[in-house]
């Protein structure tokens, strides 16, 4: 297990370098004089020029721009943002926790509605429940994120006017978990949950929903469980008491592969019903060409997906040896 | 369309009351931080119906505080911006930073404001803020006295220190230093105080001096330990001498101040000002969110879409509504070279004249706004008023009207004339944000190509996300021709020679690099005029003279809404280009009834 | 290594190739394939009306410059304000748009845009990810580390951060044209860096199969076993993926439209037609904001279905079950 771990962990070095280089370097690709871009419409002053260029480092070769960034960035000081002068470390502080949260929310939710629809599905291979289940589940795909989100507010404004939460309403978890959760799970009452995170894991729900459906077709065909079936156990015995577990452990293991997923997903739904989250900053920053902060979001999230694909690999060796050798 | 035909005579009938209303533009969120992120401040001239319009009681309360009942103070305001991006109004370049200074800062002097109707001849007139009087012995000397009462807010590091001359010097300075709008103030020679005293020294005459010491875009007095208090101070917080002390800041989420209990202003009776103990500004870039928060009662003041004014009249029966046509110039701008280096086809005037010709400015009106709405000339926009705006559509315009007059046969002549034949040519705009900004920006860019088509010009389109659009064809960068908006000046002069002057000499926004000697010269001559006859009598000729030139193609100025709850009282009213002033300009004397 | 959520679904065994049908037996297999996958089957009808629409939409292929199925062209306005913003009705079956468009024609049209995104990228994608898939699973080695490297760093940044980038890089100022260029060569590319992953596993089992050693020990040439024996045991599972890729593709391209970054309106994309910027207009006629949502649910609907009931058949593990 241990040499495992140690390859695995050496391999994720030049994955973290390479994504790094990439971000730092997709932001210099883009065209045209970065000054004037951040200065918007207005003249460029020679001031604001050298201003702009030193924080951003513009005055040193590249390689060495990008050195003094990596190593600011390891410190987790990832400078100012070229729009608002705030600092981005203090930034993300506010925001990543809100992204943060309605990930593991969304998760829970496509979980509620995945693990059942694909559980039945799989014991019922090719019936009409399976043919349902999957037709609700892959709909749950199809159905576009920033459709469903719009087509809410469009809707909610007409249906539920009056129950519209205040726009303050966001409150983070620690201040005000009720508000907190009410917003992003059940804003219009609690009998319509249409709330962002709601949302989010209603479309990862279809991914993981194949996945389970896959995984309980795979167990079910397992000798363990033929060997229940033979001893003439109830199907439900079989199934919760054998299949499902085992059949559970790989999909949420893989959960954690869904990260760049829920952060897609996330730019979208926050931007939509307006959280303030570091998807909507994302989306904010690079329309507005703030450098800084594009730089320091992307970097996270890759540097997030990195690990947690590092984890998932080492959960899956120690659950199914024949990986580590492989 | 009768409602196209004449906006204003309409709005002079005993229907609707006219005034302009401040707000609109102001907590107007929804475009105000549009504004902001076109980079283009606009203001939003409003003009008043009140609630229920057509209902003549209706129109017969709107004048004076008054009729609205004695202020009660106390409450929280809750307006809506849809982004913050910076709070140091020297250091923005951006309409949206302006437009929130004066909740904390304070000017020299201000826009006329008032409660109620506010009459053509007091648009765009100045009034004293910080200033208690301003005396102008010559034509290049302005002495300002401030007033004897003001201080800072009372917090580290100022602690309710008195505001002096010496504050306005060391704002001036800075300004002078770091601002991107200090050309602003070329004009000026030295600025010295003693004691109370201010003096400006000018280089040269400027008629419009003391609109220029009123912009929003120019001498905020900040004080100087603040400012140098930490490297980001100013963008950190806000600490003047304005109504209301900076509370809180969360990106997207809101923005916040509290009452300013020692602010120097008092209200006729004597009452301390500002009556609002809060005011809260909920950060949302979607109007749809915005119009639901405003029907469910969480919003006070919202502006609304033009073409959206029907639903928030029936999800919101009694709110007041105000309209305007706002102040945000939309234009064709043309490929640089055709001034700089003849290029074709757009250095012969007859291809730019055709291209206005073929415009259905009518039609586009019609379809965008339900009031219709306005031609704007150029540079000068139907938001400022009849004395300064010379109407396209009015007899004074002389030959030069011709060229607004949607007649796709003489487009085609004009075309002929000049030897321009199955022309193909490329067609810049934003794909991003301006939608967002103006709601009508991305239907007028789609109608454009059509209506060109009809007069045989053929059009390929060229999308460009707003950052890239910013940065290239609004600073010149781009060929053929773009569909563009422009920033919001505080004062007729800033449109003038930032659109006309070359490009490095207080041209910052001539975008097609127009250089035309004689209009040059004659806008400066009009800007050292003295008297205001004169200043609007050349103000006027040289509308004529680019009606003619046709060097921007002016598009549509549509009538645009804003709707406040009706228990906000006291809402401020102001001038044209002005009115994207919040807090001093619109908030100062905001209450509610119970 | 399982980064594709498809990984763990498409099983890594070779396929074991069959006769291929004669073409006599089409009709025979298509019902048989209906019967068996009903919810395939629909998905497959789907997406032959979806490819009907986008030939037949008007005459442009054909040679006849007229709409052919839709009552108008896609950019045909009438601005009078008694022509917008209208709700379906005989003449306009799904209503008209901000600039009296015929919405349902619109449809039709964005129907030809999303075909032609979806299947290039995706065409685009099977190539790059069988070449490099095939050979990494095949030859392994320092060329097979140096792929997964770049694959796994490609796939940590999520897609719609590389597509915005991409495209603020490269289309900058890019007319529609260009443009759909540009995102079928990006959203081809970030699709393949996806499938590598499942084409090197497949690619791996099908190397080690017996007949692939005893081709070897006869002097086989390693060219002749990946092109004998190793391509076709992955080409199955290239089909299968790209299937479903045909949704993913026609989604990243409707998301990026929507958020202002992609094909732009006049030009009928499903997603630019939902455009973030102008949601608030969805308040006068809420119907305009579903069809191009339904269109497009639709469609990856049909793909994803249609690539799952192919999977199943060309599968023979998960074949038949109960």
């Amino acid at each position: 297990m241990r040499p495992y771990i140690i390859k695995r962990l050496l391999l994720s070095i030049p994955t973290l370098i390479g994504v790094s280089l990439i971000v730092f370097f997709m932001v210099r690709a883009i065209p045209g004089d970065v000054v004037q871009q951040i200065s918007g419409d207005a003249p460029v002053t020679p001031e604001f020029r050298a201003q702009v260029q030193q924080d951003l480092g513009l005055d040193k070769p590249a390689y060495e721009q990008y050195v003094y960034w990596l190593g600011n960035s390891l410190r987790l000081d990832f400078g100012t943002s070229l729009r608002d002068r705030q600092s981005i470390t203090h930034r993300l502080k506010n925001t990543l926790p809100v992204t943060l949260e309605m990930a593991i929310l969304a998760l829970l939710v496509s979980l509620i509605i995945a693990i059942p629809i694909g559980m039945i599905s799989a014991m019922r291979q090719d019936s009409v429940v399976d043919y349902v289940s999957r037709s609700v589940a892959i709909g749950f795909l199809a159905v576009p994120t920033f459709w469903l989100g719009t087509m809410i507010i469009v809707y909610s404004s007409v249906w539920f006017t009056k129950a519209t939460p205040q726009a303050q309403a966001y409150q983070q978890f620690w201040e005000n978990p009720y508000q907190n959760l009410k917003f992003l799970l059940f804003p219009f009452g609690y009998f319509i949950p249409v709330g962002p995170a709601v949302i989010l894991g209603v479309s990862l729900s279809g991914t993981v929903m194949r996945l389970m459906r896959a995984q309980m077709l795979e167990v079910l065909r397992q000798d363990y469980v033929r060997t229940a079936w033979a001893k003439g156990l109830q199907e439900r015995r079989v199934v919760v008491g054998h299949a499902l577990k085992n059949a559970l452990i790989p999909v949420i293991t893989v959960i954690g592969l869904q990260i760049p997923i829920i952060v897609g997903g996330s730019v979208i739904v926050e931007s939509i019903f307006n959280v303030p989250g570091m998807g909507q900053w994302f989306f904010q920053a690079i329309g507005f060409r703030d450098y800084t902060a594009v730089q320091a979001i992307a970097l996270l999230i890759a540097v997030a997906v990195v690990i947690s694909n590092l984890l998932v690999d080492i959960t899956y060796a120690y659950l199914d040896p024949r990986i580590r050798y492989s | 369309m009768n409602h196209t035909s004449s906006f204003w005579d309409k709005f002079t009938g005993q229907r609707v009351s006219r005034r302009r209303a401040l707000q609109m533009s102001a907590l107007a969120g929804a475009s105000a931080g549009a504004i902001a992120i076109v980079g283009c401040g606009g203001s939003s001239s409003s003009n008043t119906t009140p609630a229920s319009s057509g209902s003549p009681a209706a129109s017969k309360t709107s004048t004076g505080a008054g009729s609205e009942g004695t202020p009660k103070p106390g409450g929280t305001l809750h307006g809506t911006v849809s982004l913050v991006l910076g709070k140091d109004p020297m250091k923005a370049s951006t309409f949206l930073t302006h437009a929130l200074a004066s909740f904390s800062y304070s000017r020299l002097l201000r826009f006329k404001t008032t409660i109620g109707e506010l009459g053509q001849d007091d648009w765009y007139t100045t009034e004293m803020e910080l200033a208690a009087s301003v005396q102008n012995p010559d034509p290049l000397t302005y002495i300002v006295t401030l007033r004897d009462d003001v201080k800072w807010q009372n917090l580290p590091p100022v602690n309710g220190r008195k505001l002096t001359g010496d504050d306005v010097v060391y704002s001036y300075n800075r300004y002078r230093s770091i601002s991107p709008n200090k050309a602003n103030f070329d004009m000026v020679d030295t600025v010295t105080a003693a004691g109370q005293v201010v003096t400006f020294k000018l280089k040269e005459p400027f008629g419009l001096f003391k609109s220029r010491l009123a912009s929003f875009q120019d001498l905020w007095v900040m004080p100087q330990e603040f400012i140098e208090s930490s490297d980001t101070a100013s963008e950190d917080r806000m600490l003047g001498s304005g109504p209301f002390i900076f509370d809180k800041f969360e990106p997207t989420v809101v923005m916040s101040w509290k009452k300013n209990p020692d602010y120097f202003e008092k209200d006729a009776a004597g009452a301390a000002l500002p009556y609002l103990d809060a005011v809260n500004l909920a950060i949302i870039t979607d109007q749809n969110q915005v119009l639901s928060q405003f029907a469910a009662g969480q919003l006070d003041t919202i502006s609304v879409p033009p073409k959206l004014i029907d639903s928030v009249k029936g999800q919101s029966p009694n709110a007041v509504i105000d309209q305007a046509p706002r102040n945000i110039l939309s234009m064709m701008i043309f490929q640089p070279e055709s001034f700089t280096g003849a290029a074709k086809p757009f250095a012969d005037e007859r291809v730019r004249q055709a291209f206005s010709r073929a415009i259905d400015r009518d039609a586009l009106l019609d379809l965008v706004s339900k009031e219709g709405g306005e031609w704007p000339n150029m540079p000068i926009n139907a938001g400022f008023g009849k004395s300064w705006w010379l109407d396209p559509k009015g007899s004074s315009i002389g030959s030069g009207g011709d060229n607004y007059k949607y007649d796709v046969a003489e487009a085609k002549k004009l075309l002929d004339a000049a030897g321009v034949t199955n022309l193909e040519v490329p067609m810049h705009f934003s794909s991003t944000v301006y939608s967002t900004v103006v709601p009508y920006y991305d239907i007028v860019r789609q109608a454009l190509p059509a209506m060109l088509s009809d007069a045989g010009i053929k059009v390929k389109e060229v999308p460009e996300e707003y950052g890239n659009y910013i940065a290239q064809t609004f600073a010149g960068k781009f060929d053929g021709f773009a569909f563009s908006l422009e920033s919001v000046f505080s004062d007729i002069a800033a449109y003038w020679t930032n659109m006309f002057y070359p490009r490095d000499a207080g041209g910052g926004r001539n975008h097609s690099s127009v250089s035309d000697a004689e209009l040059a010269a004659n806008i400066k001559k009009m800007l050292q005029a003295q008297s205001v006859d004169d200043l609007h009598q050349q103000n006027f000729d040289l509308q004529k003279y680019t009606s003619q030139k046709m060097y921007y193609v002016p598009m549509v100025t549509p009538v645009e809404f804003a709707a406040r709850q009706p228990k906000l009282k006291g809402v401020l009213n102001s001038t044209g280009p002005t009115t994207y002033g919040l807090g001093t300009e619109a908030q100062l004397k905001n209450w509610f009834t119970a | 290594m399982a980064t594709t959520i498809d990984a763990p679904i498409l099983s890594q065994d070779p396929v074991i190739a069959g006769d291929p049908p004669g073409i006599s037996a089409w009709p025979r297999n298509i019902w048989k394939f209906c019967k068996r996958k009903p919810l395939g089957a629909f998905g497959g009808f789907v997406i032959v009306l979806m490819l009907v629409a986008a030939v037949f939409v008007d005459g442009a292929i054909v040679g006849v410059n007229k709409p052919l199925l839709a009552p108008s062209g896609y950019n045909e306005q009438h601005i009078r304000r008694a022509q917008v913003d209208q709700g379906p009705s005989l003449s306009h079956i799904m209503g008209t748009d901000e600039l009296g468009r015929d919405i349902f024609s619109r449809i039709l049209y964005g129907a030809r845009i999303s075909v032609i995104i979806g299947f290039s990228s995706v065409i685009i994608a099977a190539a790059v990810s069988l070449a490099f898939g095939t050979i990494s699973g095949y030859y392994g080695g320092w060329f097979d580390i140096i792929v997964q490297r770049i694959v796994d760093i490609i796939l940590s940044i999520p897609a719609i951060i590389l597509l915005l980038f991409a495209l603020t890089v490269f289309a900058a100022r890019a007319g529609p044209y260009t443009r759909m260029f540009w995102i079928i060569l990006i959203v081809g590319f970030l699709i393949s860096f996806a499938s590598v992953r499942v084409i090197r596993g497949a690619a791996i089992s099908a190397a080690n199969n017996q007949y692939v050693d005893a081709a070897r020990t006869i002097g086989a040439s390693n060219m002749r076993i990946v092109f004998r024996h190793i391509v076709p045991n992955v080409i199955p599972v290239v089909i299968v993926l790209s299937t479903v890729q045909l949704g993913t593709a026609i989604l990243a391209e409707a998301t990026i439209s929507f958020l202002g970054y992609g094909i732009p309106s006049p030009f009928p994309s499903w997603g630019a037609m939902l455009n973030l910027s102008g949601s608030a207009q969805f308040r006068i006629q809420p119907l305009q904001a579903v069809w191009p949502g339904v269109a497009i649910a639709l469609t990856v609907y049909a793909f994803n279905m249609f690539g799952d009931a192919l999977r199943d058949v060309l599968d023979p593990r998960l074949r038949g079950g109960r």
